[in-house]
């Protein structure tokens, strides 16, 4: 079964279609990237994923669970598809070893001490165990996305859903995120990447999708995909990107 | 000026007695109107127009009204229709409904002004609306609505002042009493000014320290 069947779905914001009419199927072990120009539908596709927007129209089952549902798609899932958001959203009054914990004691049910335990392991991973005490503001911004990385880790998600997860660090916080992301890569971990880059995309993504106007323009393996695009979209955006002339 | 003096010394157990007063007219008012004040916030936030518009419409007409109106309308007014209350309990519940519809305002802009991620974040770890607040939006308003309230609570205070007109022995009517006796007017009405003074400076205080304590933790 696939970890994510996405048919002609839809979304509109004050009647702009922002996602129109996509048709996405992810497999378990699967690592996807996702690029195209901003206001492309890219994130909202992936925010749809999660459950965090509501489509107009299309179906839609991740990890086993169809959207439309009596209660909402992000609560039925319970942490099964996790989401590691451009700007970290980690919970600014509690601790790193907190903010890992909270999903699971209070949505799986898990005792402080196990959930602690588990944190502090998931903390490790993502090479913060010296930071385990600290608050969010007393992190930097690469050290919050690993915190937020090992929080979305912590409810053992069967997809793992990236909004651009470096695009609000500083240049070189990039590669610590980044590493953590490959690692996890490494572990067959089924993952959709929103993201500007490119080099990672082509290193990390077995599958790279070019979004533009809401809709999947081409997708294919990454080398190909970036290496030698089929479409012109495609190639006038990469040749955007890498800052050469069209 | 020392039989002036003399004076505020013989009244200082009555106004003592009405400082009393006030401050539990102000514990009651304000500890009732948080509580009715948050209910009103979850109406006004709520996807409901069933419950956002009865809370609107409350926290409109309270707030476009007099407070002496509403004492009024409460003490003098409710007999009409057979319900007579003691002085004490329609001062406090005119405070606290009066309250509530302020606190309302404050709770429910400091719930809005949370980042809309955190809800996100909560919600993509399958917490519900419920736990959310609690444990994630809540903890954070605290810090943003500590200081309005605490001004909300400084001005009950000097507004108690106002139960003087609905019979309630506090510090106000307890300077009246004794000027009508004595005929010392600007002297008790000054000692009732320090008094309260007295009470708003302390609180003052105790707000500082309280916000220091919620900025510190951040």
């Amino acid at each position: 079964m696939s970890a994510i069947e996405a048919r002609g779905l839809v979304k509109r914001f004050d009647g702009v279609t922002v996602v129109n009419e996509v048709d996405l199927t992810v497999s378990p072990g699967e690592v996807v990237a996702v690029i195209g120009p901003s206001g492309s539908g890219k994130s909202t596709l992936l925010r749809c994923l999660a459950g965090l927007e509501t489509p107009e129209a299309g179906t839609l089952t991740v990890a086993g669970v169809t959207a439309g549902g009596k209660i909402g798609l992000a609560r039925a899932l319970k942490g099964r598809v996790g989401f590691v958001f451009q700007s970290f959203n980690l919970f600014p009054h509690r601790t790193a070893l907190e903010n890992v914990a909270e999903g699971l004691i209070v949505v799986h049910g898990v005792k402080p001490a196990e959930a602690r335990a588990k944190a502090l392991a998931l903390l490790t991973k993502v090479g913060l165990a010296h930071r385990v005490d600290a608050r969010p503001a007393e992190m930097s911004g690469g050290q919050q996305q690993r915190c937020a990385i090992a929080r979305a880790l912590a409810m053992d998600p069967e997809v793992i859903l990236f909004d651009e997860p470096t695009s609000a660090l500083d240049p070189e916080l990039v590669g610590e995120v980044l590493s953590v992301i490959q690692a996890l890569a490494a572990e067959k971990r089924t993952m959709v990447i929103v993201t500007h880059q490119m080099e990672f995309a082509r290193d990390v993504a077995d599958r790279t999708i070019f979004m533009d106007d809401g809709v999947i323009i081409e997708q294919g393996p990454s080398a190909e995909v970036l290496g030698s695009p089929k479409e012109e979209r495609t190639r006038r955006f990469l040749s955007k990107v890498r800052g050469l002339q069209p | 000026m020392s039989a002036a003096f003399d004076l505020v010394v013989q009244s200082a157990p009555l106004l003592l007695k009405g400082a009393v007063y006030t401050i539990l007219l102000s514990v009651i008012g304000m500890s009732l109107g948080l509580a009715l004040g948050f209910g009103l916030a979850l109406m006004r936030l709520s996807s409901s127009l069933l419950l956002r518009w009865p809370a609107g419409i409350y926290v409109s007409a309270i707030r476009g009204t007099p407070l002496l109106v509403q004492l009024f309308l409460i003490y003098y007014g409710l007999p009409q229709f057979g319900i007579e209350l003691p002085p004490l309990l329609a001062a406090g519940i005119g405070f606290s409904l009066n309250i509530a519809a302020y606190a309302c305002e404050i709770l429910r802009s400091a719930i809005a002004a949370v980042d809309k991620g955190q809800w996100e974040a909560a919600s993509v770890l399958g917490m519900t609306r419920g736990q959310t607040l609690r444990r994630v939006i809540l903890p954070q308003a605290a810090r943003t609505a500590v200081a309005p309230l605490a001004n909300s609570f400084i001005s009950l205070v000097k507004d108690t002042s106002l139960a003087a007109t609905i019979q309630v022995p506090e510090l106000f009517r307890q300077a009246q009493l004794i000027t009508a006796r004595t005929f010392e007017i600007f002297t008790m009405y000054l000692a009732a000014a320090a008094l309260y003074w007295i009470l708003s400076s302390l609180l003052a205080l105790g707000q500082d320290r309280l916000q220091r304590r919620a900025e510190g933790r951040r």
